[in-house]
């Protein structure tokens, strides 16, 4: 049966739709689909930053990046800073969540103040906590050492493991808010019977949270992991501020190895490659992220 | 089985008091429903014998043994919300045995136990499901078997048909009834509704404003209201419920009120005149015929029976039912006769006590009438 002529009204308003949406495909067009193209596109070329000028290459960029130790370094660094920011983000954020849920006479308070590491901008936060971690006048080296914990000032920033530890719970500190607000919002809306039904049915505390809230936390929690998955995977400025990748690129991720090949090596084509390979990764996780969300809805 | 007793329990929230030293025993084995308007205090009481509550002051206890300091899991009770609180992520089956699973029963003892409550409840096909693919009546059913699954002591139910549909309710109201006849078990049972009080309880505690009004089976408290708020709140339509002035003269009883003057049968000795409330239910007043003039206001057909309200010429309205049938329009003048040997009478003010004994019962014979001149045949079975 084929579909009757849409009348002169429908016309109307399908006219006054596309209207209304055509500013925002500009825009997504622009911002988005161009860049994204362009990078896929130039990722084939090997090209010179500052001129821009360059030859067809091919795929050639990605058999070199593929064959080169430094990218599997820097992979291997961006799921180690993203696998440990994330499981620390999750476990504090979560505690945090059932703490700032239980009736506190400061609750309101101090559900405002757990969102200022959040809220404070990046640069700010990497100057205090490189101030904390300094290892010749660092407030942490100044305590350690008059509590007596260490004998000789630690030097957080600038050595291995540790520089990697550090940035993992800054990273941490940063964006656990997130999590927080998140775990909060579902952690009120579990009904309380349920918790009543279950301490009748004879389950403790300890019971409750993994019978009732954990099971309850499920479905935020896939999404929470899957978004902050994301946008950890791709951090550059914290990372970037705290150690520059450093020592050596002991904390090089993909998105700081993508801006020392394009601007420091002035090799725009390559790091048009790592970008493109980068963004492949995390077509994963939001491939699974839009799964979830679309059996959610 | 156990019984259960309340000792002045007390439940206040700063200045708000939600249950005033109640006293209340409840004999093994019993059904008895909590009944009273929003507010009145029914939840609270029924939370704080679950342990959900704590009372301000005040004993509970059960089977003989005080349970104020027991955590709810510890006091051998079930209880079925109403919102029915079954656990989401878990089937039908791990709903039931989830409290024989937090009480240490093996696995292998866990499914011949769950299996006979499904069965009780014909739940069996259903055991794979999970709460959200069940209808209301299926999550009551999982709830109440959550609840039978254990054989506790006593049985809290908190309002748990207020979320089906009338048809439904029907229906599960006879199934606990059956269920609590089968068990023997003590049941609490929480409604706003008093046909589900009504047709189900064997005693019911009407309550208000915290404090207990009323103790006494469904018959008393409908033919005996302990006070006014009893008389008003139990019975549907409402009993007609008439300010005026009660006087004895030459040792007869007289309730006048504008439009309406009734000779009433011998009351207590003692009993004060002066201002008081006089009781009918809507049956009590016979259409047609009778010593009163009263001009129809209002007809509500129910189809098993017509509603009337009529105004006296005074202003007062009365409400009456009728077998239907009975040709009644708006604005027509009739004749009316309160029976006035059923009539309740009350104190005047907030306590509203009741001041008569009861009529003797429910055949008795319409003969006082109630012309102003009239005698009343009182106390005179038919």
């Amino acid at each position: 049966m084929p579909a009757p002529r849409p009348t002169a009204l429908e016309r109307q308003y399908a006219r006054l739709g596309v209207l209304l949406i055509a500013p925002t495909v500009l825009v997504f067009c622009a911002v988005i689909v161009y860049p994204l193209v362009s990078a896929i596109y130039l990722s084939l070329f090997q090209i010179f930053t500052p001129t821009l000028q360059g030859s067809w290459v091919g795929l050639d960029n990605y058999r070199a990046l593929l064959a080169r130790g430094e990218f599997w370094t820097s992979l291997q660094n961006n799921l180690i800073w993203t696998v440990g920011t994330l499981t620390l983000q999750i476990l504090f954020g979560v505690a945090m969540a059932l703490v700032l849920h239980q009736n506190l006479w400061f609750r309101s308070l101090a559900r405002s103040l757990i969102l200022f590491p959040y809220f404070v901008s990046t640069v700010v936060a990497v100057l205090v906590w490189k101030w904390v971690f300094n290892d010749l006048y660092g407030i942490l080296n100044h305590f350690m050492l008059t509590l007596g914990i260490i004998d000789w000032p630690i030097d957080y920033l600038g050595t291995m493991p540790n520089a990697m530890i550090s940035i993992i719970l800054v990273g941490a500190w940063k964006y656990f808010p997130f999590v927080v607000i998140a775990v909060l919002a579902r952690l009120q809306t579990i009904p309380e019977a349920l918790y009543e039904a279950a301490r009748i049915d004879g389950a403790g505390p300890v019971a409750r949270f993994f019978d009732i809230t954990l099971p309850q936390l499920r479905e935020v929690l896939v999404v929470i992991i899957l978004l902050r998955a994301i946008w950890d995977f791709k951090e550059f400025d914290l990372i970037y501020l705290m150690t520059g990748g450093g020592p050596v690129i002991a904390t090089q991720t993909l998105p700081l190895l993508v801006y020392k090949e394009a601007f420091a090596v002035n090799q725009m084509g390559m790091a048009s490659a790592y970008a493109v390979v980068m963004m492949a990764i995390m077509l994963a996780f939001m491939i699974v992220y839009i799964r979830r969300t679309r059996e959610r809805g | 089985m156990a019984d259960v007793e309340f000792r002045k329990v007390r439940k206040a929230w700063g200045k708000v008091v939600g249950v005033a030293d109640l006293d209340l025993s409840i004999r093994a084995g019993e059904f008895v429903s909590l009944l009273g308007p929003s507010g009145c205090g029914k939840t609270t009481t029924l939370r704080m014998l679950a342990g959900l509550e704590f009372p301000t002051s005040g004993e509970i206890r059960i089977g003989g043994r005080t349970v104020n300091d027991l955590a709810p899991g510890q006091r051998d009770i079930a209880m079925v919300f109403q919102s029915y609180a079954l656990y989401p992520h878990m089937t039908v089956e791990e709903n039931i045995a989830y409290p024989l699973k937090k009480r240490g029963v093996p696995r292998g003892e866990r499914g011949p136990m769950v299996a006979r409550v499904a069965e009780m409840l014909q739940l069996g096909p259903l055991l794979g499901r999970k709460p959200r693919e069940l209808s209301g009546g299926q999550q009551q059913r999982v709830a109440l078997g959550r609840a039978l699954v254990r054989d506790p002591k006593v049985f809290l139910l908190d309002e748990p048909l207020s979320n089906l549909d009338a048809k439904l309710r029907g229906h599960m109201r006879a199934e606990l009834v059956e269920l609590h006849r089968r068990l023997g078990r003590t049941m609490v049972y929480v409604t706003h509704d008093q046909l589900e009080a009504m047709t189900m309880s064997d005693r019911i505690a009407i309550l208000e404003g915290g404090v207990l009004q009323q103790f006494a089976p469904p018959q008393e408290v409908y033919r005996e209201p302990a006070n006014r708020f009893v008389a008003g709140f139990i019975g549907t339509p409402s009993m007609n419920l008439i300010d005026g002035q009660l006087a004895q003269t030459g040792g007869r009883w007289r309730f006048e009120a504008p439009g309406l003057a009734l000779e009433l049968p011998a009351l207590p000795p003692g009993t004060p005149g002066g201002e008081a409330c006089l009781g009918l239910r809507p049956e009590h007043i016979a259409f047609g015929s009778g010593p009163l003039e009263a001009r129809v206001a209002l007809v509500e057909e129910t189809g098993h029976e017509t509603i009337v309200v009529v105004e006296l010429p005074g202003g007062l309205r009365l409400t009456g039912r009728t077998a239907p049938g009975m040709a009644l329009r708006p604005g027509e003048a009739l004749r009316i006769a309160p029976d006035a040997a059923q009539a309740h009478l009350f104190a005047a003010g907030p306590s509203g006590r009741r001041l008569n004994a009861p009529a003797a019962g429910p055949g008795r014979a319409a003969a006082s009438v109630s012309v102003p001149a009239s005698a009343a045949h009182a106390g005179e079975p038919s």
